[in-house]
Parts: C-alpha cells; sequence; structure tokens
C-alpha cells in the first residue's frame, strides 16, 4: 500500500512538474513577445488567393502596452486614411474619411477575417496567450519547445487547439499549428524572418496559411521602433479622426 | 458467306477463346465507370449557358449550392437552435465545401445605441435558452427583409443552411516537391474522394467529386440524432438522387429485364439454345460497350443508363433472328451443320442490314443533337447493337454447331406447326391477303386520328419533374420551395469594377426591377449590403452617394464569407442572387425574356453584364431537345429511306418499307399529344430509336418476300412463307421487348417511364404494321 502511495504521489508530482513548465513556457513565450512597453510601424499586406494572386495593402501602426492600439490605412487609395482603434475592453472604434466619422464597433466577430486578409480579428489580438489558453503539454524537440495550448472555457474562438513551435533560446515563436475543434488543422502561421531589433525579439515578416482554402497573407513590418515613450492622448477618438 | 461460316465452324475454339479474352479484358474495365447526372455536363462545355455559369461558380464561392432544411415546431427554441449549431459544425469539418451560411453563422451588422454592433445573429458559443431573449431574436429576424422567408420560413419552423460546393480549380504545382512525395502532399491536401488529382503540364487541375461529396454530407448529417428533422434540397441533392436511381435501375431493373426476357424467350423457343444465347449474346456486348466507355472515359449519365435495357431489347433480334433461322431448317430435317451454313448464308444480310439501319437511327442523335448526353447515348447505343450484331453470327452458330438441338423428328413435326405464334401469324395472313384495302385504310385512319395529337405536346426540362411524385426527392423540394419560395437560382452578373458607384446604382435599379416580377421570391446583391451600411453611418437606407463612402465601407465588407459569395476576390465583378418560384420552362423563359428587356433598356458599354445559372440552362436544353429531335428524325429517315432503297434495289419499295415506320412516329407523337407525355430529355429518343427498330422488321420480311419470290415465283406464297418465318421472329421480338422495355416503368425516373410507355407503343406498332399493313401493300401495290 505505501509502495502504491508512493508510485501515486511520485505520478502526481511527474504531472505537476510538467504542467508546470508547460506554464512556464508559455509566460515566457508571452513575455517575449509582449515585451516592448510600445511599438510603432509600417506593415505591408500581401495577400494571396489561391492561385497565387496577390492583393496589397499598406498601413501604419502604432501600438501601447497589449490594449491600445491605433491602425491606419494608408494604401490602397480607396481605403487610405481609414483607421481602427482599439481600446480596453474590447472598445472599438471605427474612422470612415468619406464619410468624416467615427463609429463605435461592438465586434463579437472574433472569427471573421480582418479586412480580407487570412488573420482573423482573433489572431490580431493583442491579448496574451495565458489570459486565453491553457498550456497542456510540452515537448522538447532538439532547440525547440513544442507547446501545445487549449482556449480557456470562457474563449469564444474557433480553434480547438493551437501547436507552437518556439526556440528555446528566444522563448519566440517560429512556427503556430491552428487546429480546429475536431482536431483538424485549418491554418498555419510561420515568424519567417525573426530578428532582434533594440533588444526586443520580433518577428518581421509573417505568414499565415488557411488550409482549407489554400490562400495565405504575407505580413511585413518595416520601420520598427520599440519604447516610443507613447502617451495615452495617441490613442483617443480625436486622434483617430485626425487626418 | 458460305465461306464465312466455313472459317466460322473450322476455327470455332479460337474463335470463342479471342471472345472470351477480350470480354475479360473489357470486364475489368468496367470498375472504373463512374456515373454523371448533372444538368450543365448536358450541355456542350462550350454553350454559353454552361461557360456563363461554370465563371459564376469559380468567382463567387462556387455555383452549387446544397440546401440543407432543418424543421422542428419552433426553431427559435435553445434545443432547435442547439441541433442547427451541430449540423453546422458537422459540416464545418467537411473538406469540398466553400461556405456554409446558416443563421448560427451568419453576420448581423445592426446600429444599437449609436454603436455599430457586427455580431453572428446568434452566439454559438452562448446560445440564448430564456424565452424572452429567443423571442426578441424571432422578432428581429422576421422583421428584417434578408432573414425572413430567405433563412427562416414565415411560421419559424424552418431554416435553411446553404452549403456551397468548391469549384474545380487549377494549382500551379509547388515545383520543391519531388514526384513522390508531390502526391502524398497534395493528396494530404485534396483527400480523395472529394477531390480528383490531374496533372496537366505544369499545373494541378482539382476536380471536385460534387455527388461523391452531398454524399458524404448526408450521411454525416443522417448520422446526427436529432428531434427535428433535416431536408436536402438543391441541385446536388437532386443530382445525388438522380445517381442513385441511375444505380439502381441498372442493377434491379436490368437483371428483371433479363429475367422477363429470358422466361418469354423459354416459353416461345421451349428449348434452352434459344433462351440462353441471345440473352448471353447481349451480355457480352453491354460488357464491351460499357468497357468502351470507361477506356474513354465517359460518364454513365442517365440516358446511357437505359443501354443494357435497350439491348436487350434491340440486340436480342439480331440473335433471335439467326437462331429462328437455323431453327427453322432443322425442323425442316436438315442436320445442324447444314442449317447452320444455309441459314447464314441468307440471313447475315438482313440481319446486317437490320443492324445498320438500326446504328443509323442512334448514330443519327450524333449529328442530329446538341445534347451531349444525347450524343454519347447515340454513339454508345449504336456501338452496342454493332457488337451484338458481330457477336450473333459468330457466337449463336458456333454455340449451336457445339450443342445443337435434340430432337426426336415427331417433336420436329409437333414444334413446327404448333406454336401458337404461328397460329395468330395465320390468321393476321388472312386477313391482309383478303382485305388489303381495308387494312390499309384502317391503318391510314389510325395514323391521321392520332396525328392530330401531335399538336397538344409539351416540352418539359425542370429537372424536379424526373422523379415522380411520391419520390423523398420531390416532396423534400416542394416543401423547401413553399416554405422558401424556390430553390431555382437565377444569377445575374456585373463584371468591371464591383465597388464602382455607376456599376452598383446600375444593379441597384436592377435588382429593384427583378424584385418586381411575380416569379422573384427573393434577391441578394452587394447593393443590399452597402444600403445597410449607408444607414448604419447615418445616411439612410439608400446607396452611398459618393465613390469614396462605397469604399470606405468596403474595408468593413472584406474578407466576410458571405460577401464573397456576391462579389468576385477580385472585387471586379458583383452579383446578383435571383430565387424564383418557379422551374417550369415557360416561367423560365419568361424570367430571362424580362431580364434582357432591362438589358436592352439600360444599355451599357463601362462594364459587362450577363445573367446565368439554371433558367438559362434549361430554356437552352429545351431548345436544344425539339431541335435535336428534329434533325435527328430528318437525318434518320432520309438515310434509312437510301438504304432499304438500294437493299431492296427498288425505290418504290423503299418507299413501301418506310411507310409502317413514319406511321409509327405519327402515331407515337400523336400519343404524346393524347396521353399528355412530354417531351423531355428521354423520350426526345424514342422517334429515332423507334425508326431503327422498325426498319429492322421492315427489311426482315421484305427481304424475306424477295427471296421466296425468287424460290416460288408467286408473291402471295412468298408473303406467306416470309411472314409466318420472319414474321415470327418479330412477333417473338415484340413480345420480348415490350415486355423488357415495360420493367422502366418502376424506374423512379418520370422521363425512363414514360419512355419506357413511348417503346412499348412504337414497338406494338412497328411489329403490327410490318406484319399486317407492309404485307398489305405488297399484296395491294406489286401484285402485277
Amino acid at each position: 500500500m505505501r509502495t502504491l502511495n508512493l508510485v501515486l504521489v511520485s505520478f502526481v508530482l511527474i504531472i505537476g512538474i510538467k504542467a508546470q513548465t508547460a506554464d512556464e513556457v508559455l509566460k515566457k513565450m508571452d513575455a517575449t513577445v509582449y515585451a516592448p512597453k510600445d511599438q510603432q510601424m509600417k506593415i505591408k499586406m500581401i495577400i494571396y488567393d489561391k492561385t497565387g494572386k496577390e492583393t496589397v495593402r499598406e498601413a501604419f501602426s502604432i501600438q501601447k502596452g497589449f490594449d491600445k492600439r491605433l491602425f491606419r490605412f494608408t494604401a490602397p487609395p480607396s481605403q487610405a486614411g481609414i483607421g481602427v482603434l482599439s481600446l480596453p475592453n474590447e472598445v472599438m472604434y471605427l474612422y470612415m474619411p468619406a464619410y468624416e466619422k467615427e463609429r463605435r464597433i461592438a465586434s463579437s466577430a472574433k472569427n471573421q477575417n480582418f479586412a480580407g486578409t487570412d488573420l482573423s480579428y482573433d489572431d490580431m489580438e493583442s491579448k496574451l496567450y495565458q489570459n486565453k489558453y491553457d498550456a497542456v503539454s510540452l515537448k522538447s524537440e532538439g532547440n525547440d519547445f513544442i507547446l501545445e495550448l487549449k482556449p480557456k472555457p470562457d474563449n469564444k474562438t474557433n480553434y480547438g487547439k493551437l501547436i507552437i513551435t518556439l526556440g528555446k533560446d528566444n522563448f519566440y515563436p517560429k512556427n503556430v499549428k491552428y487546429y480546429d475543434k475536431n482536431n483538424v488543422q485549418i491554418k498555419e502561421l510561420n515568424n519567417l524572418k525573426i530578428e532582434k531589433i533594440n533588444n526586443y525579439w520580433t518577428s518581421t515578416i509573417i505568414e499565415m496559411k488557411t488550409l482549407k482554402t489554400n490562400t495565405k497573407t504575407r505580413l511585413e513590418f518595416t520601420e520598427v521602433k520599440f519604447d516610443n515613450g507613447f502617451s495615452d492622448d495617441e490613442f483617443t477618438v480625436r486622434k483617430l479622426i485626425q487626418k | 458467306m458460305e465461306k464465312f461460316a466455313n472459317i466460322l465452324l473450322k476455327y470455332k475454339s479460337i474463335i470463342l477463346l479471342i471472345i472470351g479474352v477480350i470480354t475479360l479484358f473489357f470486364v475489368l474495365q468496367i470498375k472504373d465507370l463512374t456515373i454523371n447526372s448533372d444538368v450543365t455536363s448536358y450541355l456542350p462545355k462550350t454553350d454559353s449557358a454552361v461557360v456563363l455559369f461554370n465563371k459564376i461558380g469559380e468567382n463567387f464561392k462556387g455555383n452549387n449550392i446544397l440546401i440543407v432544411g432543418y424543421t422542428n415546431n419552433d426553431i427559435f427554441t435553445y434545443e432547435s437552435l442547439k441541433e442547427i449549431k451541430t449540423i453546422t459544425d458537422t459540416l464545418n469539418t467537411i473538406k469540398g465545401i466553400s461556405a456554409i451560411t446558416s443563421i448560427i453563422n451568419v453576420l448581423d451588422i445592426r446600429l444599437i445605441d449609436s454603436v455599430i454592433h457586427i455580431v453572428p445573429l446568434i452566439d454559438e458559443y452562448e446560445l440564448p435558452y430564456d424565452k424572452h431573449t429567443l423571442d426578441s431574436i424571432k422578432n428581429y429576424v422576421l422583421s428584417k427583409e434578408t432573414y425572413k422567408g430567405t433563412f427562416v420560413s414565415d411560421d419559424v419552423s424552418t431554416t435553411l443552411i446553404t452549403v456551397r460546393y468548391e469549384n474545380d480549380f487549377s494549382l500551379p504545382i509547388d515545383k520543391s516537391l519531388k514526384k513522390d512525395s508531390l502526391f502524398d502532399y497534395y493528396n494530404t491536401m485534396y483527400p480523395s474522394p472529394i477531390y480528383k488529382i490531374e496533372i496537366k503540364n505544369d499545373s494541378l487541375f482539382i476536380k471536385i467529386n460534387k455527388t461523391e461529396l452531398t454524399s458524404i454530407i448526408k450521411d454525416k448529417l443522417k448520422k446526427i440524432k436529432l428531434n427535428g428533422k433535416i431536408v436536402f434540397g438543391g441541385m446536388p441533392a437532386i443530382v445525388l438522387d438522380l445517381n442513385n436511381i441511375i444505380k439502381r435501375d441498372m442493377l434491379y431493373l436490368g437483371t428483371i429485364a433479363g429475367i422477363i426476357i429470358l422466361t418469354i424467350l423459354f416459353i416461345i423457343f421451349k428449348n434452352w439454345q434459344g433462351v440462353i444465347l441471345p440473352v448471353l449474346i447481349v451480355g457480352i456486348a453491354i460488357a464491351w460497350v460499357f468497357g468502351t466507355m470507361s477506356l474513354f472515359k465517359i460518364e454513365i449519365n442517365m440516358l446511357t443508363n437505359t443501354i443494357p435495357v435497350i439491348l436487350l431489347a434491340i440486340g436480342t433480334a439480331y440473335s433471335i433472328h439467326v437462331i429462328n433461322r437455323i431453327r427453322e431448317m432443322y425442323l425442316n430435317g436438315y442436320d445442324i451443320i447444314y442449317s447452320i451454313k444455309e441459314s447464314l448464308k441468307y440471313i447475315i444480310v438482313p440481319v446486317f442490314f437490320a443492324a445498320l439501319t438500326t446504328m443509323i437511327g442512334f448514330i443519327s442523335f450524333i449529328f442530329g443533337s446538341y445534347l451531349i448526353i444525347i450524343k454519347y447515348f447515340g454513339i454508345f447505343t449504336a456501338l452496342g447493337v454493332f457488337y451484338s450484331f458481330i457477336l450473333a453470327i459468330i457466337i449463336v452458330p458456333i454455340l449451336l454447331s457445339y450443342f445443337p438441338y435434340k430432337m426426336s423428328e415427331d417433336k420436329k413435326i409437333k414444334e413446327k406447326n404448333s406454336s401458337k405464334l404461328n397460329y395468330l401469324l395465320r390468321k393476321i395472313l388472312s386477313l391482309c391477303n383478303y382485305k388489303p384495302t381495308a387494312t390499309i385504310i384502317l391503318f391510314s385512319a389510325i395514323f391521321i386520328v392520332f396525328s392530330i395529337f401531335i399538336f397538344n405536346i409539351k416540352r418539359k426540362v425542370d429537372i424536379i419533374e424526373y422523379f415522380k411524385e411520391k419520390h423523398d426527392t420531390k416532396i423534400s423540394e416542394q416543401f423547401l420551395r413553399k416554405q422558401f419560395g424556390g430553390t431555382t437560382y437565377m444569377f445575374i452578373n456585373t463584371e468591371g469594377d464591383a465597388q464602382n458607384i455607376e456599376q452598383l446604382k446600375w444593379l441597384d435599379s436592377l435588382q429593384q426591377y427583378m424584385k418586381k416580377h411575380p416569379l422573384v421570391s427573393n434577391t441578394l446583391s452587394i447593393v443590399d449590403i452597402l444600403k445597410e451600411m449607408n444607414n448604419l453611418m447615418g445616411e439612410g437606407k439608400k446607396l452611398p452617394n459618393t465613390q469614396q463612402k462605397i469604399d470606405n465601407l468596403w474595408f468593413l465588407l472584406e474578407g466576410q464569407e458571405q460577401i464573397q459569395q456576391i462579389v468576385s476576390s477580385d472585387k471586379k465583378q458583383a452579383l446578383l442572387q435571383v430565387i424564383l418560384k418557379s422551374s417550369t420552362n415557360k416561367d423560365l423563359e419568361d424570367i430571362i425574356n424580362y431580364t434582357e428587356k432591362f438589358f436592352k433598356t439600360h444599355k451599357t458599354n463601362a462594364f459587362k453584364y450577363y445573367h446565368a445559372g439554371y433558367p438559362a440552362i434549361y430554356v437552352h436544353l429545351d431548345n436544344s431537345i425539339v431541335q435535336s429531335q428534329l434533325y435527328s428524325l430528318i437525318i434518320a429517315i432520309l438515310l434509312m429511306y437510301f438504304i432499304i432503297s438500294f437493299l431492296l434495289k427498288s425505290l418504290k419499295k423503299g418507299i413501301l418499307a418506310i411507310t409502317p415506320v413514319v406511321g409509327t412516329c405519327l402515331l407515337l407523337f400523336g400519343s404524346m399529344g393524347l396521353f399528355n407525355i412530354p417531351l423531355d430529355i428521354a423520350t426526345v429518343l424514342v422517334a429515332s430509336v423507334s425508326i431503327g427498330i422498325g426498319i429492322d422488321y421492315a427489311i426482315h420480311l421484305i427481304n424475306h418476300i424477295s427471296y421466296e419470290l425468287k424460290q416460288t415465283k408467286n408473291l402471295q406464297e412468298s408473303i406467306n412463307n416470309a411472314t409466318l418465318i420472319s414474321g415470327k421472329a418479330i412477333l417473338i421480338n415484340v413480345i420480348t421487348v415490350t415486355m423488357g422495355f415495360l420493367v422502366i416503368l418502376f424506374s423512379d425516373l418520370t422521363p425512363l417511364v414514360n419512355f419506357s410507355i413511348l417503346i412499348a407503343i412504337t414497338m406494338i406498332s412497328s411489329g403490327f404494321t410490318s406484319i399486317t399493313l407492309l404485307p398489305a401493300m405488297f399484296v395491294k401495290f406489286l401484285k402485277k
């Protein structure tokens, strides 16, 4: 009996250590990805349809912390000037220059694709992974960790699980595989160019593929600057409607 | 001919072995045959209606829309919504689907307290369960034109889930992949049986097996335990059911027809040679035809699936004539080898011409018909006739030489004289010989009376009318049409710049115009959505008044799955979807004329515009059917007249031979008018089939009369002898063919049922005119 208890205790301990390790890796990943206090960048979005035909959009974005972001399109001309301001508690404002009006948007359509790209509003969200997902397993493969995440019960996502491959050296994700609730992989994200800018690890080329439609979106970030000291005033409706 | 008979009998073992090997080869090919009941494949790929329809499919997330109807007492209950979510989730797991739209995933944009809410109509993660919330959603849905009658029936008992199928597409081959891993990679990405991958030069052509996809969807959804009921509608569901019926018809009806023919032959011949041989030969011919079809990658459709039954009917005639001739000689006291040699000398020529004229009847479809499905039917039935002919003149003599009749002299005499058919034929002969004028007048009167009804013939191409009244498919489709005002989609496409304000204004006028037509139950275009959004921006429910505003609104729309069904991904094309309440020919033609009237009064060169979809396809089919009928008939009659005149070396005899055939055609079309049998994809074939069969009889009889005339120099005696021998074979054929075709009466497809009725009419008419009117005309016009 005593032996059995010992085995059980050891087993629970091993499980505990594993879970803790997975959690730790998840936290370290969050800490790496969301390390900068603020950031600004130019974004080029290249959207490929299933035959390989491409559409290009350009935007400029500033972000402070996890939940304040101003996103303004600069090209094509028909969409230039359109701005999206995201604030805490899922408050979002949209500015349409042609109407010269802003409108508050309450969107729970997180699973819809953002502006015709392969990234959903959910993917674009700057929210710590650990707040949305639980780390359920961790494997070590060469220089990488393979981390499996499952959505928390209150997370209204289409994803059933995420498999993230991240470097042991920098804890920055190299590849993310997205699975649906039936455990079928539906999307794949690749961080194609991971580099260190101002002491922060970041990916300046991201590619997201939607496997079902065989479409992909490539995001190229340039003029990336961190820790610019943005004040909260930069993230107001007044700033949003300023051309 | 004697040489042929000698060679045949000398090398009989080798010949049988060769036939056996060829048959085995063809049988092995059959497993690769596929079935295709897609209406669009009836027309040539280059047909404008097909080209435009496919173009719509390529640009707007597919043109094949499966309708899944979910019905319960009230769909706005927690239980019902949960079941709808389960159905939507299940559909989401299936590959090959480009878009699913249900009340669970439809995105709703509305203004509440000055805040634009872009939310799913129903939150799938927190399905409402309290009555107050459910009632408020119900009232909201019923208040919106875009939902009421489109997604949800007026009595809230039924909701629709539209499932769009991916279209076939090409992909450049990923050159980084080596040949071995190439197929593994693409097969994982596009698994069979939903996808079929073909390599064409540097790209992959990926085809969607729509029937397989529908079958998988139906199977998966049927496995879900539900309190509500699921019904399927739309073209994919109909096509799948058609395929299943085709399979069933081929298996069961083919077998039953075979058994019936075997039984009748046994009753008539009372020996196994007369029973087994005709069916065996046709069986081999059928295997050869389907083997050939498989070799050429020709799919089975709702017409070619009748080939086995048609060959059982027509193809047996050649063996029956050969067997009958050998048997008659044998009964006259000759030994079997001599009977075979002498019979072959005589019988090959008439059987050859009978086969040739029948083949011409079918081949006339190749030149006379615009419809691919009819062309293939013509080619492969003609080929089957050819195979049956060749096999009849080879296998029958060889097998009879191996297994000769064994009859005592007494039995031979008894057999020769006691036949009931002989008795019937003698009665007929006495009537025609003694009252030829009365016979001719009687038949002429019948033909004239029936021809009056020709003008009553109606045309029908609505695919749902192919099913019998109580068939599940028809009931489901009619239920959905009743609840949602139709499942027939018409597409009107504008091609230029879908965001351009002028193009959108034009589309708006068109949409308003279409809504006024009483046959239109619903419309949807990007204009509806832009108006809705412009309203949210505080400028009223109308199209934005500047180009910039439209451009700005577009930002919110991009990437939404539902938008991709009405705007092409390159944003050059904007589509107007029109759902029609009816799919009868007359109504579809009316709606097309109505649409084209708008095109004429609102001409513009700024962008292209056209309509596509099933209305145009049906109208093209309808016109082609009439055209097919007319051209095929003229070609067939003319060709047959010349051939038969050549064979009989007399233009006058040619006219006599063709008269019963033309008379039968009049009787046939008259019957269609009289019994309300429409001219459709299957019944359009009957006239040419009947000409082929009718001319067979005339050839056998006239040829036999000519042969007897040389021997006896007495016309009356020649007519009597010919009618007793060849007339008997004709009667045997009429009875077996008619009974064989009547089996198709049990098919679930109305055109095939009508087809079998008409063939039965044509057989009886051709048979009886050949052994009554034809001898009477000979007595009357050729006596001197």
